[in-house]
């Protein structure tokens, strides 16, 4: 179940297969929540893996932290079992952000202008929309960043 | 319209296997005759529904949206009208969920030679064609849209026993066999990330009969 990241000189290893287990199980339910088809806020055109490698660790401590700090800290849900999943992906991506932490203290993880513009545009993408529908939205695009993980 | 009272169609889903999509449905028991369906899709993020043309006013109860949605990093969303003009003008819309050709397809079993010598049985794998094709008409492989694939044998000796082969070449061959009895060997594809693995391919083979004596 572990894979290697590879962010430049900066590797993590981490448990994929959990991650990927734990959002398919609530996946249907939050795709169906996010009613609006026509915009998405992880493009093709930001992916992670089309990202120089030297700034590929920053692009991902970004995404990590607009993830802790926007997505799972503010999705709001009845549903106590997706509540305990999304906590529960929320602390995988805990432990990958103490890993990467790691890495920065290394200094493998310069922010150049590629990373931080890029950056900026998923944050547009996801503030143009509203606030709870941006979340669902972000939180139903996991599969995208799991992706773009997996092809680094 | 809620899926649980449907009137004309039922189980709209993308069923994929080695990226070959096809949308499929299920026409309602006591539905009218003469009820006909039209396919229109459109990738997650897009603004804009298309038809697809094949698929207007038909009344299979199947689309093959392949090339549509060949992008196996992209998400698609197919719906599908039906309508029956014969009893009272009904219509209905349905829509899938989200459809990620990487993600969503299943792997077929591997095409697999199984040749027999005495001592020895020697499985051969074959690349496993797909439904995808690069612009200049080569039909792709999942060993080469998944650079990390690789295969499980094994070989039943009887009901306890088996050898395991594990790796990414093409032949393998068990060795300290019986002659002239029967094997059973079993082939799977696994594929490491997103993981998937396939159904088993599997062989009966006899070793031959050894003529030394």
């Amino acid at each position: 179940g572990l894979k290697r990241l590879h962010l430049g000189s900066c590797v993590l290893s981490m448990n994929f297969q959990e991650i990927r287990n734990e959002f398919l199980e609530i996946k249907g339910y939050v795709q169906a929540e996010d009613e609006n088809l026509d915009n998405r806020i992880l493009k093709s055109s930001e992916a992670l893996q089309d990202i120089k490698p030297t700034e590929r660790c920053c692009f991902f401590h970004h995404l990590l932290r607009f993830y802790l700090d926007r997505v799972f800290k503010n999705y709001q849900t009845s549903n106590y079992h997706i509540r305990r999943k999304v906590s529960s992906i929320a602390n995988s991506f805990l432990g990958i952000k103490r890993e990467l932490r790691l890495c920065h203290d290394h200094l493998m993880c310069h922010c150049g202008e590629e990373a931080k513009e890029k950056y900026t545009h998923i944050l547009s993408h996801f503030e143009e929309l509203d606030g709870q529908k941006a979340v669902v939205k972000a939180l139903g695009e996991l599969d995208i960043l799991l992706r773009w993980m997996e092809r680094t | 319209i809620a899926e649980e009272n449907p009137k004309l169609l039922q189980n709209l889903m993308f069923h994929s296997s080695n990226f070959e999509n096809i949308l499929k449905w299920d026409s309602v028991q006591g539905s009218p005759a003469d009820t006909v369906y039209s396919v229109q899709y459109k990738r997650y993020g897009d603004p804009k529904w298309k038809p697809k043309a094949e698929c207007q006013n038909i009344t299979q109860t199947f689309c093959n949206l392949t090339y549509e949605t060949r992008d196996t990093e992209e998400q698609y969303f197919a719906k599908l009208m039906a309508s029956s003009q014969g009893h009272g003008d009904i219509m209905e819309w349905r829509q899938t969920t989200r459809f990620s050709a990487c993600r969503d397809t299943l792997i077929k079993p591997p095409l697999v030679t199984c040749i027999p010598s005495v001592w020895s049985v020697k499985l051969i794998v074959h690349p496993s064609p797909t439904a995808l094709w690069t612009r200049d008409g080569h039909q792709q492989t999942l060993e080469e849209i998944f650079p990390d694939l690789f295969y499980r044998l094994q070989l039943h000796i009887n009901q306890t026993y088996q050898m395991h082969f594990e790796g990414k070449k093409k032949e393998y061959e068990f060795f300290g066999l019986a002659p002239d009895t029967e094997y059973q060997g079993v082939t799977m594809i696994v594929i490491p990330t997103p993981f998937k693995e396939s159904a088993p391919y599997t062989c009966r083979v006899r070793t031959l009969t050894d003529r030394t004596w």
